[in-house]
This record gives structure tokens, C-alpha cells and sequence, in this order.
């Protein structure tokens, strides 16, 4: 029999731990999250079916396959990019890592590696450790030990570990029996990331059920590279193609952190794990379905096992045309968490929303001021108790579009409510609070206890002036702070960090043993943030924005705008390409591309407003790029007189240069692949993305880049990433162009911004004319003054 | 020489391209309101976008440089109205830029202290933004008036009555001015002369009666000289009323040369001339810049008034005027609720609807103030008056104004309020250099590129309209030297105009006989001078060499400091008050001279200079006549010759003489052939030597603490 732990809500609240709760994250590292600013709340829905319900009701459905073998996470996998440094009398920091649904521990255990520093006293300090809110286990200090590596494996009990899991360091550190500096550099603790969890898990089989769906073919949560095999049993058309794209994109939206390949199979089946099916025979259906009540419905979906692999699922969806697969596959989509048992059949397409531009769940959402609520993953993040710093970041993916004139009262409107302890002056105390992103500070105010309201207050009883502030009645301050956040298109992931900062003179007395009392902010979840009054607009073919936005194709979310085509012959690689790159749309874009379409070459009318991705071999000479000349030799990019030009000047006035190198050197024959971005010669508003193969390589290689590592992301921009085995190149070789509109005002800048000489002589211009025109009108009243009074 | 011949004809090309398109620009009705409003429109959508285009500091460093390269051309190059029209909206734009970058990036500030501090030096700033831009209209294009020739048939000509009021100014002053006036170039019996003397002293009603003129003297003082100027309009008759200050002494052509403006316009009520001042002010005494550098007065008659014409809204200015009685009785007399009576006066009549007009040409000739004290005094007897007039009867509001007089009256006022902003401006950078506060809230280069485009451009632009009426920088020194003692007096006034007691300005008094330095009007200056001193010094020490300050904005500051210490460095010296040594007044002029020897032999010489009672001889080289003979001398002017008598008070070969007990008789033939002649002060009009904007500022930087010859000066404050 299998026990499986009901965890979520055990809290022992020893006294302990109720100071913990208290105080939840101590504020010298709050690790940085990545926060969407709207989730969608059928997401929400999902993702509590994703996470399967491990108690005993549903143990049936739970079939045990085999132990698996342990696998081993580093912090550094679990996003910790640097070790971690505990400083200050008390501080902690939590690592989030997560279980597999369909798998449950069977044992766990902790190899850390870390350090502590020489000064802390042994009978004072601690390091705890503490899983799920539980404590684990904690390293006594011992002296003669400081400043060196120690290791230590901790076993975890199973029973603490859930899906969904939160580990806990918290230093205590002392250095003095005596009055303390809780901001000591003595008191510091460092673990390394390096440090593992070691799991060994069991992998259980589900029952062939919908509702577990994506499951088991998709972990959402998984940290490791997934793999979902698409098996085509049926000719591929371009309808099953937008169906087999929309659910590989549909993966793509839900993953959270993993990467996701889609191996694509013609005609035969994986002999083992898990597959999406398409077919359109009822025969080969019933040949999976021998157990069944055949309906003799058009359409299909189907979970049955894998024939030559018990433990491995295949999910069939079957169409007797390709429109009744796409409609399975729609709602298979919009109604996954009301599904159950193994078979469903649709019958009528579902009512999908229509989007509007810039909806997509990935981005700040920029209809209008969003509150701070929801763009913080939590809103315990927004209160902090400190010693002297307290920081709140959190990182905010803007629209890469986004365009705002360069000067202050332009850009992101912050509208900030704060609270904060008063510092106290009258001991020399000061506080600031400053807004940063991470590469400048954007406004800073010195926190004031004789503000407005104080000033009034005092007024109201005017012995207030004359009292001495005392340690009893420090009082939670108010405050508000309206900036703007300049607009970088470069980079358009916002990484705001409002933070409290806290001065102390250097006489300190002592209160409780220490120099400084902890201080108490928080910021209102009411505060907002507001991209609305901004225009979109961006300097296109820019490839870098497709890499990591997909750019422009995500401007509409279920990708309404955009066509696919593909053409020449449909091979698997090129398949998987499709798929991958369909999946990592969704991924992007957090939606899946419901409203996408697959084109043939020749159906120019049905695409002619659209953003096109195409997908070609070069072997395949497509009529519609010839007929578009688009030369995919990659040659010496020659500069013309007048680039050169422009480069000089841009040289002069901008002191950066172009990112895009200009020669290349690769021989021809390496290049494996191209990716390029050009204006739709359809249309002018629309962008063209073309992949071009060159080999079967070519397909791989383009897969690394789009199923992620982000190293080779960067490498992408430009007009044009040339692929080879050994490296990616980019380059601007594309005549370009501007997407989006700016206000009348905006483009007037804008022309004068680009050519700055020019608004030396509109300058020059309107001088002449006002001195013109003043220069008659005072003339006309010189004229009426000699005839003044005239008898 | 080729090339330049080609020049040539490819400039009259261009002439005859621009005569074609301003004929053009001719036939458009620019009085039709429609099309002023679409200009209006345009212009404004134009200018927003040039002031609020978005440069990054070194960009609009660049943009800056190149105006004022630009514009320094033009104005060198070029002299007509158009020429500084360009240069005035080169300006205008530069520092319109300057204020938009101000508003919108500098004034995010950390704490409420350098909020508070910030905003008090932005308004500082906002207010010498307005006088800019009050000053630009103003004097866009000063109206050039002509006199305008009087009918033929003498019969037209009307009666006038001349006022010359008095308090307390000794005889020997008032006496050349009634002589004068009953000199003037008008029938005997339509001029009628009114001495009034509020001292109601009986050595002047003697004089009165012994010229024949009138004599009027009140019992009270009621209203000082307005009150005394309405006492005397009950009691005399004539359609015009002409006012001289009894130190003003007009020419004989005065009537002559105003009165045929009355007959062109029925509607004018005015006719103000400028007021010459034949010794130098205070300040142009004590720098030693008189004839050098263009004094305040000059500025204003020279250049404002003009301005002012333009719009109709030149100023009468209490002295050297002539008014029509009908007006001047519809607004009750003379004003009497402020202590600036004459501009109130013409506020009123203005309102009234009649015209007012300025006639720039030197016809009579006064004493300046001779103490700084007394010119500080007058000068607040003005600010405070100005303030009263903008607080009772603001020119913004009311009835029967124009636009353009709404703004020349209130631009005429409200540059009276420096005060408050001077102060702020003197102290300003300290707040950096002592403290440590950022009341400016920016990088320092980028504020150099904006305001040095800005306040460089501004300079040009003064310039430019000014020229040879003020040279640049020196304005500073007179508004830098008042401020301390005009600010109290203008916000009193403000708060309560009634508040304050009128005081007379003192003239023709003898200064001290040796130089001293008047510490009551020094004190301020030097305690600012100190404080920008102790600055400079702290502030080289704690933020440049100890390195505790940002070294941009500690330059920013330092520079700033400087340039006070300069101004303030030469206010302090305005202090130092020269020796004047005669008792009288005295004028250069150059006229043929003989002297008639007992011997019977004749000397022919030439004048130097004259007073009321004594005059300078300059003889042929190699002749020299001892001190103490008594001589009879001819004066020419034309074929007129006025023989006086007088005795040698200096020998040698340039002589003194003074005049011992002068007979009625000879007082009007001196006064005849040297103050009242008609082509005295005309010719010295507007002819001051230019200066560039930076000549300007180096000949300032020498009357400054800089100056070694008068650091040795400093001696001479043991004297006091």
C-alpha cells in the first residue's frame, strides 16, 4: 500500500516558527521572480489539475511502475545563479523546487556545501534549514570551524516533500553577547549552489483518464526538457497541421520552466512512452479502442495505452477530416479541466474570445494602469522587515515595442504608496526610498517625518513641535511617489527594485542588545504601474524581438495574424521544426496560437494582410521567394555610400555602434541554416519570417535555438542569423522598416531625433517665420501709430 | 577681387529675391484678425515643438552653439529691425528650451528643504524669465518719433503755462531753470511761468517778482509735488501745462520742437521728452564711467520709452513734459494715491483712451542724483510707487487699456520687483557650496548645456537691442546694488499700499569734500559679498580639493559665485564715493570766448565747462593770467555775444572763474548762450561708445575687487 503524505496544510506553529510566519521573508536577498502581470485564470484551473491530487481517494488511479533512478539537482539548475550569501543577524532565503506529479518520493536527501564566517559565536548561532515550512534540520556553529568548506548531507524525510516545494536557510548570527550591529560584516554565511537535492522517486502509471490531461504526456512544472511525440497516422494537410501546431503551442503556454521537443513520427508509433496521434481511419481506431463501445461519432479523442508499451499513454484524436480533428483539438484546449474518462467527442467548435493587440499573458498588460497586486507574484513580497535595506525587485516584461521620447516626463508611469517605520531623526537617523531598475536609479526621495501630513498634524496640536520623539512612538509613515520609468527597447524586461534604505549615525545606543532596530516597510498592493499612454513602435526586421517575443507575430496573442507556410515536401525534421517552433510561440507568448493558419505557397489572397513564418528547404525551389527575389546567399554585405555615411554620423552622435557585424567570415558551404526577417512584399504593415534549411542538420540546429538555451538566443538579431555547425552569425543586410504608429507629435520627434540636423534648420525655419511674420505685424503697427489721431 | 565682385552681384541677386518676396509679404492684410489668429495658431504649434524637442545634453550643446555662433553673425553683421527680431527669437528659444528642460526634469528633489529652496530660486527665475520676454515685446521695435513742425500763423499757437515746482532746493539751482523757461522760443504772451515753491521761502518769491513770473506757495504739503502741481493747475488757465523740476533746465526750443506734436494727433495728452543729465549718477561717478558706459537713464530714454511709443504706452515721467490741461483735469490732476505721481497720471489718462507719445530728443538738462545715497532713495521711492500703482491700479485689469499698454505699463512695474529674485540669485549657488543641497536637481552638464545657450544667447539679444544704450552686465550692477534696499519697499507696498512715508530725493546737495564710503548703503552688499567670498573659498577647499562634491556641480556653483563676487565687487566700489568738489553742477561746453583786457587788449579763448556761477576758460597756448584779476568776458553764440564779468578764481593757462554776485541781466545772457542753447544736449545723445557683450564684461570684471588700482583705493576706508 502507498502512503502518500497530505502535506499542505500542517503548519506546527511552534512559537518558533509563528516569528518566522511573522516575519516571512527577511529582507536582505529576496530572490527575484518573473512575474506575468495578468494570469489567466483558466491557467489557474489547469494548473491545480496538472498537479494530481495524491491522496488516498484517487490511489486507484495510480498504477506503480518502477523505481527510478535518482536524479540529482544542483541549486544552480534550480535558477540559483550565484551562491548563497546570508548576512546580518537574522536572514534566510527559500529554493523552490519541484516534484513531478506522477512521481512520489521515495527518498530525499540534502548535500550542502558552505561556509560561515570565523566570528560567530557557537552558542548563539545557528543555521537552519527548514522544508516546507518544517524544519529539517540545523547546523550548529562550531568554533575553529569558521571560514572553511563543510559538507553535509541531510537526509529529508519523505514525508515533507510535496510537489510544490519551498527549502528554508535561516542564519542566526551573532558575534557579541553584548550590544550588536545587526548589519555586521562579521555576521555571514555562504552556501554554495553547487549544493544538491538528491531524489529517488517512484513513477506511477495513471488510468487512461482525460481529466489528468496534459498528463501524462506534459509535466507543466517539470524542470527537465520534456519530450511529446506527434505521430501522424493520416496524410497531412495543412488543417492537421494548424491542429498539430496548436497543440504543441498550447504545451508550450503551460510549461513553466521546462523545454519541450516534439519528435514527429510518420505512419508507425513509438514502441515506448507517451505520443499525440492523429489519424483519420476509424479502423486503425478501433484496432487501439479493442475494449470499447465504438461510437461512430466523426470525431474523437481518445486515451489509450500504448500497445507495445503499457506504461507509455497515446492520446488519439481522430477526425474523419482534418476540420473535426482541429475542432477535438480546440476544445481539447479550452476545456481540458472539465474533461474525464477516455473519450470525449466534440462536436461544434468552442466559443473563443477574441483577442485584442497586446493581450498576451506574458506581458504588462497595457489597457490601463495594472496594480502592483498583480504583478507581484505574492503579495507577502511586498512587506519587509530590515535592518537598515530593505529591497522589493521583481522583473516585468514589457511589450518589446514599446516607444517613449527621451526625455523624463515620458516612459512608464510608477504611481508608488509606501509605508515605512519613521526613522528616528532626532538620533541622526535618515531614510530614502528609491526606485532603480537595474542599471539606474530613477528617483530617490529622502523619507521625511516633517512631510505634509506631519506638518499639518503638528499644527493641529502644536506641543508636537516640542516633544522629543521617543522609541515608543515611532510611527508607520505614509507616502507616495509618482515617476516615470524611462523606455529602453532594448531591453524590455523591466527589473524594477523599489527599496527602502535606512542611515544611521555613528553614536548608536542600545536597545535590546542591539545598535539598530529593525524597521518595518511595505509597499500598497494598490500601486500602479501604467504602459497605456504609450505608443507602439519599433525599428524593423529585428530579429532579436522574435527570438525572445516572437515579435511581431505575438501583437496578437492566439496568433490571428499570422500564416505559416510551408513549403515543399513535409518531411518529420521539418515537421518537428514546426512544432518546436509552434511550441515555442506558446511558450513566448503564454497563450496558445488557437487562431493561427497553415497556407500553401500559392494561396497568396488568403494571406495577403498577414504576418507570414515560412518554413522552406532549399532544395525546394519556391515559386513564391523567387518570385519575391529573396537571395539566400549569404555574401560580403557590401556598405553603400550612404550607410557609410550614416554610420559616421551615427558614430559621431551615439558613440554605439551598430551590434550587427558587417563581414562575416564563414565559408558558404557550412551554412546549414538562415533565418530571415524582412517586410512583407504582400503588404507593408506585415513581417515576413523565413526559415530556410539547408540541410537535415539545418533542422536540428534550429531547434536547439528555438527549444532554448539561452546562450544562443543572444546570437540571434538583426535581419538575418546565419546558422553553421560551429556558430550563428547575424547581420542587417534587409532594408528596414517601422512597425506600430506614434502620435502625430511623437513622429515629428522622431523624424527630427533621426536626423538631428535637420532640426538645426526646422529650427533655423521657424525663427524665420516668426521673425517674418512679427516683423509685418510690427510694421503694419508702425504704420497706424504715425497716423495716430491724424486730423 | 574678382570673386568679391561676384559676391557682390550675387547679393543684389539675392536683394531682388527678397525684395520680390517682401513685396509680396506686403499685400497681405496683417491687421485682419482672422489671419492673426491663424499665425497665431501656427506659430504656437511651431515653437512647442522646437522648445519641447528632446536633445540629449550633448546634442543640445551642439544645437546651442550653433544659435549662438548664429546669431552673434547676425547681430554683428546685420543692422536692421529684422536682424534683431532673428536674434531675439533665437533667444527666446533657447531659453523657452532651457525653461521646458527646467520644469520637466529638475525639480524632483529628495528632501522638503531643497524643495523649498528650489522652488524659491525657480521663481527667481520664472520672474527674470517674464522681464525677458516683457523687455523683447517692449522694445521689439522702438518707434521713432520726428517733431513735427508748428502752422505758420502764430495766432494758432496756444497759451502755455510752465510749472516749475520746488521744495527745498536752493536758489541758486532754481534760478538758471526759471531764466531758462523764460527764455524759451514761445510768444511772450502766451507763456506764462509759474514758479512753485512748496518751502514757501521769500528770498524765491523776491526772485519771482524781480523776473516777472509767477509766484505760487501753498500753505501745506499735502501730496509733496502732485499736491503742489494741482494747487497750481486751479490757479492758472492755458490749454498746455509744461513741468520742469526746478534742476531740469530747458532749452529754448523746447516748445518749439514738442507743441507741433499736439496739432497733428487732437487726441494726444502727452508729450514727454527724456530727461539729460549733465553730471554723473552716483555710480557712473564713484566707477568713473561717466560718458563711457551708458547709465540707466540713458537705457530707458534711449530704448524703452521708444519701445513703449510703439505701443502707446511711453510714460510721462514727472519732468520735461508737456501736458493738455482738458486730459490731465478729466483724471483729476496729477495723481495723488501713489508716490509715483507722473506714471500713475499717464496710467490714467491712458485709460481714458487719449494717446500718449515720447519724443527722443534731448530738450532740457538736469542734475542727476549726486549721493548714492540719494539715488538709492530715489530709487526706492520709485519701486515703491511702481508697486502701489500695480497693487491700486493694475494696467492687467481695468477699463480702457490696449493689450500692448497692458503689457508695457505692468513690464514697467513689474521690473521694479527684482528685489526678491536678485537676492535669491546672489545666494543660491551658497546653498551647494555651505550645505550641500541640491536645490538644482540635475547633472551638471547638461545644465551648462542649457543654460549657457541661454543666458549667452540672452546677452546677445540684449545687446543687440540695446547697443549703445546699456552695455551688457552693467544693468547688473544698478539692480544688483538696489536689491537689498528695494525689496522691503516693494512688498510692503504690495501687502499694503499705503504703508510707507514718501521721501524727497535730494539733488544739487554737496557731496562730501573728501571721498568716504558710505557704509549705510554698503552694508548689505558687503555681507553678501562675504558670504559669496567665504563660498568661493569653502567651497574650492571641501568640494574640489577634498573631493566632497560632485566636481561638475561644484564647478557649476564656483563659476556661479565668481561672476556674483564680480558684480557685487563693483557694487561695493559704487560705495566708495568720490569727491566732488564744486557746489554747483557743471557742464562741458566748448564755446568761442573773448576776453577783454583792461589793457584793451582781446584775448580769444574757448569755454570748458559752466556752471551757474562760474564758468572755465581754456586760453591760446603761451598766455596765462594770474588768479585773483577781475575780467570781463564775451561769449559767442552765433553772431550773439553776452558779456559777464567775473573774477579769476584759478590762474594759469587754464582758468577758473567765478561769478561774485551775478546781476539778473548777466544770468540770462549766460544762462542765453550755454544751457539754454538748443543744440546742447542733442548732439551727446545716443552717441556712447559700443561694447561688445564681452568687452563688457572684462571692463566690468576691472571695476571689480580684481581691479589692483582700486584695491589701493581701499585706503581710503580708514577715512570714514
Amino acid at each position: 500500500m502507498l502512503k502518500i503524505p497530505l502535506l499542505k496544510n500542517r503548519f506546527i506553529k511552534t512559537c518558533f516558527f509563528s516569528f518566522i510566519y511573522l516575519i516571512p521573508t527577511s529582507s536582505f536577498f529576496i530572490e527575484p521572480t518573473t512575474v506575468f502581470a495578468k494570469v489567466n485564470t483558466n491557467q489557474e484551473n489547469e494548473k491545480q489539475v496538472t498537479s494530481l491530487p495524491k491522496n488516498e481517494t484517487n490511489k486507484n488511479s495510480l498504477i506503480p511502475v518502477e523505481q527510478r533512478a535518482p536524479h540529482i539537482l544542483t541549486f544552480q539548475k534550480l535558477g540559483i545563479e550565484s551562491p548563497i550569501v546570508l548576512r546580518g543577524i537574522e536572514s534566510e532565503q527559500n529554493i523552490n523546487f519541484k516534484i513531478r506529479s506522477d512521481e512520489v518520493v521515495s527518498s530525499a536527501k540534502l548535500n550542502l556545501s558552505f561556509y560561515y564566517s570565523k566570528q560567530l559565536l557557537s552558542e548563539l548561532s545557528q543555521i537552519n534549514i527548514l522544508m516546507n515550512g518544517e524544519p529539517l534540520d540545523a547546523i550548529n556553529i562550531e568554533d575553529g570551524f569558521g571560514g572553511q568548506r563543510i559538507n553535509k548531507t541531510i537526509e529529508i524525510p519523505k514525508e515533507l516533500v510535496s510537489d510544490n516545494n519551498i527549502l528554508t536557510f535561516q542564519l542566526i548570527a551573532h558575534y557579541s553577547k553584548e550590544c550588536e550591529d545587526p548589519r555586521d560584516s562579521r555576521l555571514w554565511s555562504v552556501i554554495s549552489n553547487h549544493s544538491t537535492i538528491e531524489i529517488v522517486s517512484n513513477q506511477f502509471v495513471l488510468q487512461n483518464d482525460l481529466q489528468y490531461f496534459p498528463l501524462p504526456f506534459l509535466d507543466a512544472q517539470d524542470v527537465k526538457k520534456s519530450s511529446v511525440p506527434f505521430v501522424f497516422l493520416n496524410k497531412l494537410g495543412k488543417t492537421s497541421l494548424e491542429s498539430a501546431g496548436i497543440l504543441a503551442s498550447y504545451f508550450g503556454s503551460i510549461s513553466t520552466n521546462n523545454n519541450i521537443d516534439y519528435p514527429v513520427y510518420f505512419n508507425n508509433i513509438p514502441n515506448k512512452g507517451n505520443a499525440i496521434v492523429f489519424l483519420d481511419s476509424l479502423e486503425t481506431l478501433n484496432s487501439f479502442n479493442n475494449s470499447s463501445d465504438s461510437s461512430n461519432s466523426d470525431s474523437q479523442l481518445l486515451i489509450v495505452s500504448n500497445p507495445s508499451d503499457q506504461n507509455g499513454k497515446l492520446l488519439l484524436v481522430y477526425g474523419k477530416n482534418p476540420e473535426d480533428q482541429k475542432t477535438t483539438i480546440l476544445n481539447l484546449i479550452s476545456k481540458s479541466s472539465k474533461l474525464s474518462g477516455n473519450l470525449a467527442v466534440f462536436t461544434s467548435k468552442p466559443l473563443m474570445e477574441k483577442r485584442r493587440p497586446y493581450d498576451s499573458p506574458a506581458w504588462l498588460q497595457s489597457e490601463g494602469p495594472v496594480k502592483f497586486s498583480q504583478v507581484y507574484p505574492n503579495l507577502n513580497s511586498l512587506n519587509a522587515s530590515s535592518y537598515g535595506t530593505s529591497t522589493f525587485p521583481v522583473d516585468i516584461n514589457l511589450p518589446p515595442d514599446l516607444f517613449a521620447l527621451t526625455n523624463k516626463n515620458n516612459g512608464i508611469k510608477i504611481d508608488i504608496k509606501y509605508s515605512y517605520d519613521e526613522p528616528n531623526f532626532a538620533k541622526g537617523q535618515s531614510a530614502k526610498f528609491i526606485i532603480s531598475t537595474d542599471d539606474q536609479i530613477i528617483r530617490a526621495t529622502t523619507l521625511n517625518s516633517s512631510s505634509k501630513n506631519n506638518f499639518f498634524e503638528n499644527l493641529l496640536n502644536p506641543t508636537n513641535f516640542f516633544k522629543a520623539k521617543s522609541e515608543e512612538n515611532v510611527r508607520f509613515l505614509d507616502g507616495t511617489l509618482s515617476t516615470h520609468v524611462p523606455v529602453e527597447q532594448k531591453n524590455s524586461l523591466l527589473k524594477l527594485k523599489p527599496s527602502f534604505n535606512y542611515n544611521y549615525s555613528n553614536k548608536m545606543d542600545c536597545v535590546n542588545n542591539l545598535m539598530i532596530a529593525s524597521t518595518k516597510q511595505s509597499i500598497n498592493p494598490n500601486s500602479t504601474i501604467d504602459i497605456s499612454n504609450l505608443s507602439h513602435f519599433i525599428k524593423m526586421p529585428n530579429l532579436a524581438v522574435f527570438k525572445t517575443h516572437g515579435y511581431p507575430f505575438s501583437r496578437m496573442a492566439d496568433l490571428s495574424d499570422t500564416s505559416f507556410i510551408i513549403s515543399g515536401d513535409l518531411s518529420p525534421s521539418l515537421v518537428k521544426s514546426y512544432l518546436n517552433v509552434l511550441g515555442w510561440f506558446g511558450k513566448s507568448i503564454r497563450f496558445p496560437a488557437v487562431s493561427m493558419t497553415v497556407n500553401n505557397e500559392n494561396e497568396v489572397d488568403q494571406f495577403k494582410q498577414k504576418n507570414l513564418i515560412i518554413f522552406n528547404n532549399s532544395s525546394n525551389s519556391s515559386k513564391l521567394l523567387n518570385s519575391w527575389d529573396i537571395n539566400l546567399d549569404t555574401g560580403n554585405v557590401s556598405d553603400t555610400y550612404l550607410d557609410k555615411i550614416n554610420r559616421l554620423f551615427s558614430k559621431l552622435l551615439k558613440e554605439e555602434p551598430d551590434p550587427v557585424n558587417s563581414t562575416p567570415n564563414f565559408n558558404q558551404t557550412d551554412v546549414k541554416a538562415n533565418i530571415l526577417e524582412f517586410q512583407s512584399p504582400l503588404s507593408n504593415k506585415n513581417t515576413v519570417v523565413l526559415f530556410s534549411f539547408n540541410s537535415e542538420d539545418g533542422y536540428k540546429l534550429i531547434d536547439d535555438i528555438f527549444g532554448e538555451s539561452d546562450e544562443l538566443s543572444g546570437k540571434v538579431y538583426g535581419s538575418r542569423t546565419v546558422v553553421t555547425n560551429q556558430s550563428k552569425f547575424s547581420l542587417s543586410d534587409k532594408s528596414e522598416y517601422y512597425l506600430g504608429s506614434l502620435t502625430l507629435t511623437e513622429s515629428l520627434y522622431f523624424f527630427l531625433a533621426k536626423y538631428p540636423f535637420f532640426f538645426v534648420f526646422f529650427t533655423v525655419l521657424v525663427i524665420l517665420f516668426l521673425s517674418i511674420v512679427s516683423y509685418y505685424l510690427l510694421r503694419d503697427l508702425i504704420k497706424k501709430r504715425s497716423n495716430a489721431g491724424k486730423i | 577681387m574678382n570673386s568679391l565682385s561676384t559676391m557682390k552681384q550675387e547679393n543684389s541677386k539675392n536683394n531682388s529675391l527678397i525684395d520680390n518676396l517682401s513685396s509680396q509679404l506686403s499685400i497681405i492684410n496683417w491687421s485682419n484678425p482672422l489671419i492673426r489668429i491663424v499665425l497665431l495658431g501656427i506659430s504656437s504649434i511651431l515653437l512647442y515643438i522646437v522648445i519641447s524637442f528632446p536633445l540629449d545634453y550633448k546634442m543640445q550643446f551642439i544645437f546651442g552653439v550653433a544659435f549662438i555662433i548664429l546669431s552673434s553673425y547676425i547681430s554683428r553683421k546685420f543692422d536692421n529691425r529684422f536682424a534683431v527680431l532673428l536674434v531675439m527669437f533665437m533667444s527666446f528659444i533657447m531659453t523657452m528650451r532651457y525653461f521646458y528642460w527646467r520644469f520637466t526634469t529638475t525639480l524632483e528633489f529628495e528632501s522638503s528643504l531643497e524643495a523649498v529652496l528650489g522652488y524659491l530660486l525657480l521663481s527667481a527665475e520664472l520672474y527674470g524669465l517674464v522681464i525677458m520676454l516683457l523687455g523683447y515685446f517692449q522694445n521689439s521695435w522702438p518707434y521713432k518719433r520726428e517733431s513735427v513742425p508748428l502752422p505758420s500763423d502764430e495766432n494758432l499757437w496756444p497759451h502755455v503755462d510752465i510749472f516749475v515746482p520746488t521744495y527745498n532746493e536752493p536758489l541758486s539751482i532754481v534760478k538758471i531753470t526759471i531764466v531758462a523757461a523764460k527764455l524759451i522760443d514761445w510768444p511772450e504772451d502766451k507763456l506764462h511761468i509759474y514758479l512753485l515753491d512748496d518751502g514757501n521761502r521769500p528770498e524765491f518769491k523776491k526772485f519771482a517778482s524781480e523776473l516777472g513770473v509767477n509766484y505760487i506757495a501753498r500753505k501745506d504739503n499735502r501730496h509733496a509735488k502732485a499736491g503742489n502741481l494741482n494747487n497750481a493747475l486751479k490757479e492758472s488757465k492755458s490749454e498746455f501745462v509744461a513741468i520742469f523740476d526746478c534742476d531740469h533746465i530747458p532749452c529754448r526750443s523746447f516748445l518749439q520742437m514738442t507743441m507741433g506734436l499736439f496739432f497733428k494727433d487732437n487726441k494726444l495728452a502727452i508729450v514727454q521728452t527724456p530727461h539729460y543729465f549733465f553730471s554723473p549718477d552716483p555710480i557712473e561717478r564713484n566707477l568713473k564711467v561717466h560718458r563711457e558706459v551708458p547709465n540707466e537713464g540713458e537705457l530707458f530714454y534711449g530704448i524703452v520709452q521708444e519701445g513703449n511709443d510703439l505701443w502707446n504706452a511711453s510714460f510721462f515721467c514727472g519732468s520735461c513734459a508737456v501736458l493738455k490741461r482738458k486730459p490731465l483735469e478729466e483724471v483729476g490732476g496729477v495723481a495723488v494715491e501713489t508716490v509715483t505721481e507722473d506714471a500713475h497720471t499717464a496710467l490714467k489718462i491712458s485709460r481714458l483712451g487719449y494717446n500718449l507719445s515720447y519724443l527722443a530728443i534731448p530738450l532740457a538738462a538736469g542734475l542727476a542724483t549726486d549721493s548714492l545715497f540719494a539715488h538709492v532713495n530715489q530709487r526706492i521711492r520709485w519701486a515703491r510707487g511702481m508697486a502701489q500703482i500695480f497693487r491700486i491700479d493694475n494696467p492687467f485689469f481695468g477699463k480702457g487699456l490696449k493689450f500692448g499698454q497692458r503689457i508695457c505699463y505692468s513690464t514697467a512695474m513689474v521690473g521694479f520687483f527684482y528685489g526678491v529674485p536678485r537676492v535669491l540669485f546672489l545666494l543660491a549657488p551658497l546653498a551647494y557650496l555651505l550645505a550641500g543641497l541640491q536645490i538644482y536637481q540635475a547633472f551638471a552638464l547638461t545644465v551648462f548645456s542649457f543654460a549657457i545657450p541661454h543666458v549667452v544667447m540672452s546677452q546677445i539679444a540684449g545687446h543687440k537691442i540695446q547697443a549703445q544704450f546699456r552695455h551688457s552686465f552693467w544693468g547688473e550692477i544698478y539692480d544688483t546694488l538696489l536689491s537689498p534696499y528695494v525689496l522691503l519697499p516693494v512688498l510692503v507696498a504690495l501687502i499694503n499700499p499705503k504703508l510707507g512715508s514718501f521721501n524727497v530725493t535730494k539733488k544739487g546737495g554737496q557731496t562730501s569734500a573728501n571721498d568716504y564710503f558710505d557704509l549705510r548703503i554698503a552694508t548689505p552688499i558687503i555681507i553678501l559679498l562675504g558670504l559669496n567670498i567665504f563660498g568661493l573659498f569653502y567651497g574650492t577647499i571641501h568640494k574640489i580639493v577634498l573631493e566632497n562634491g560632485d566636481v561638475y556641480t561644484s564647478l557649476l556653483n564656483l563659476v556661479w559665485v565668481v561672476f556674483n563676487i564680480i558684480i557685487l565687487g563693483a557694487c561695493v566700489f559704487v560705495a566708495l564715493e568720490a569727491r566732488e568738489l564744486r557746489s554747483t553742477p557743471r557742464v562741458q561746453m566748448t564755446l568761442p570766448a573773448a576776453i577783454y583786457l583792461p589793457n584793451g587788449k582781446t584775448i580769444f579763448c574757448s569755454t570748458t565747462n559752466f556752471s551757474s556761477n562760474g564758468f572755465g576758460l581754456l586760453l591760446p597756448e603761451g598766455c596765462n593770467i594770474p588768479a585773483g584779476s577781475t575780467l570781463s568776458v564775451g561769449i559767442f553764440r552765433g553772431k550773439e555775444e553776452s558779456i559777464i564779468t567775473a573774477k579769476v578764481k584759478k590762474g594759469g593757462n587754464e582758468l577758473g572763474l567765478e561769478i561774485e554776485k551775478i546781476s539778473q541781466e548777466d544770468l540770462i545772457k549766460l544762462v542765453n548762450v550755454t544751457f539754454s542753447r538748443a543744440d546742447n544736449w542733442a548732439k551727446d545723445w545716443g552717441n556712447n561708445r559700443r561694447a561688445s557683450p564681452l568687452a563688457s564684461l572684462k571692463e566690468l570684471m576691472g571695476h571689480g575687487v580684481v581691479s589692483p588700482k582700486k584695491l589701493l583705493n581701499l585706503r581710503n576706508l580708514n577715512k570714514i
